[in-house]
């Protein structure tokens, strides 16, 4: 058996998996063939490697590390969550500005839609009595007492 | 507590039964990481990541297989995922950690001896992490966590027939790459 033919028979040889006939000749050539025989050991020596190799010990706070990534991960999407939010929360805040807004300066119609234009009108009036706003009312008493001035 | 009581435990929301869960299984997942990764932070990292998805997709295991399949699955397709997002497969790094002895138990034997069975240690890993994809994983739940082809099949949801093929062609692929660098040594010596 040539080499190449050998080293495909390597594994075989090492796991003892191979044919009788096929091992016979393997051994045979391994024992005239010294680059044969190095690889043959360094390939034995490797594959052997994989039960010898220790378990990882797991950090004994694992858990409490665990438990701290989830919550982190959970905080963040409750955060992501109002951040989405928030132009709603902006465009609702705005549109209840704007109906305040119009609300205030409807006076009593947009309050209450049922009142007449007369009734505001007096309320009006009436206000103004109230606060000595009506101009009609501070020019009479001018008059007046211009009036009594010329009669003097 | 059995492992029924476990999983609905977890999806009732009860923190006793996945922190059952994590101390049953944490250092089979950590290991099983460890294997593909060749780190032992990105793979405390990963084992979390196995964990996190556990709590989240308890509900969709339907007590078909055994939770610790169930665990060896996630944590094989996390461990390919992230290798393959991270691009770490510049084994020649992980030498440093090998010599650092971080994954390896020492042996009584001396300094020359040390030093030749973590080369061949790392040429190992190389190779194996030189395969496709399934057959690392298949290669490397037989060569590391000493698993029956039975047991293979379940955690890679293919037959057993199949994952005698991706063993032996592993072995094949493992086979030519040691033999390749040893064989570049041999003509250095």
């Amino acid at each position: 058996m040539k080499c190449k033919q050998i080293h495909r028979q390597l594994t075989g040889n090492i796991e003892k998996t191979l044919d009788p006939v096929i091992e016979k000749k393997v051994t045979e050539h391994l024992s005239t063939c010294s680059k044969c025989f190095f690889l043959y050991e360094r390939l034995g020596e490797t594959l052997s490697m994989a039960g010898k190799q220790s378990r990882l010990s797991v950090d004994p706070f694992f858990y409490t590390r665990l438990m701290a990534r989830m919550e982190n991960e959970q905080a963040p999407v409750a955060r992501k969550r109002i951040i989405s939010l928030q132009p709603v929360f902006m465009s609702f805040l705005i549109l209840l500005s704007v109906a305040f807004g119009i609300a205030l300066g409807g006076g009593t119609n947009l309050l209450n839609p049922t009142s007449s234009s007369q009734v505001r009108l007096e309320n009006i009036q009436s206000y103004s009595k109230q606060l000595g706003f009506n101009e009609m009312d501070q020019e009479y008493l001018e008059q007046t007492l211009l009036l009594n001035n010329d009669k003097e | 507590m059995q492992e029924k009581e476990i999983i609905d435990g977890i999806i009732a929301g009860n923190e006793a039964a996945f922190r059952e869960l994590v101390h049953r299984h944490q250092s089979m997942v950590v290991n099983v990481c460890h294997q593909f990764l060749q780190d032992p932070e990105d793979a405390h990292d990963v084992a979390q990541e196995v964990f996190i998805e556990v709590f989240r997709s308890a509900s969709r295991f339907r007590h078909q297989s055994k939770i610790s399949t169930w665990l060896y699955r996630i944590a094989v397709n996390r461990s390919l995922n992230y290798l393959r997002k991270k691009k770490r497969h510049d084994w020649i790094e992980r030498l440093d950690d090998l010599i650092a002895m971080k994954s390896f138990a020492p042996l009584e034997k001396s300094p020359e001896e040390n030093r030749e069975q973590m080369e061949s240690l790392q040429v190992l890993h190389q190779a194996i992490g030189s395969l496709p994809e399934k057959q690392r994983a298949a290669i490397t739940l037989s060569f590391f966590e000493e698993l029956s082809y039975k047991e293979i099949a379940d955690i890679l949801k293919i037959t057993v027939s199949n994952v005698g093929v991706l063993i032996n062609r592993a072995k094949k692929g493992v086979q030519e790459k040691v033999l390749r660098y040893y064989g570049k040594h041999y003509r250095a010596l």
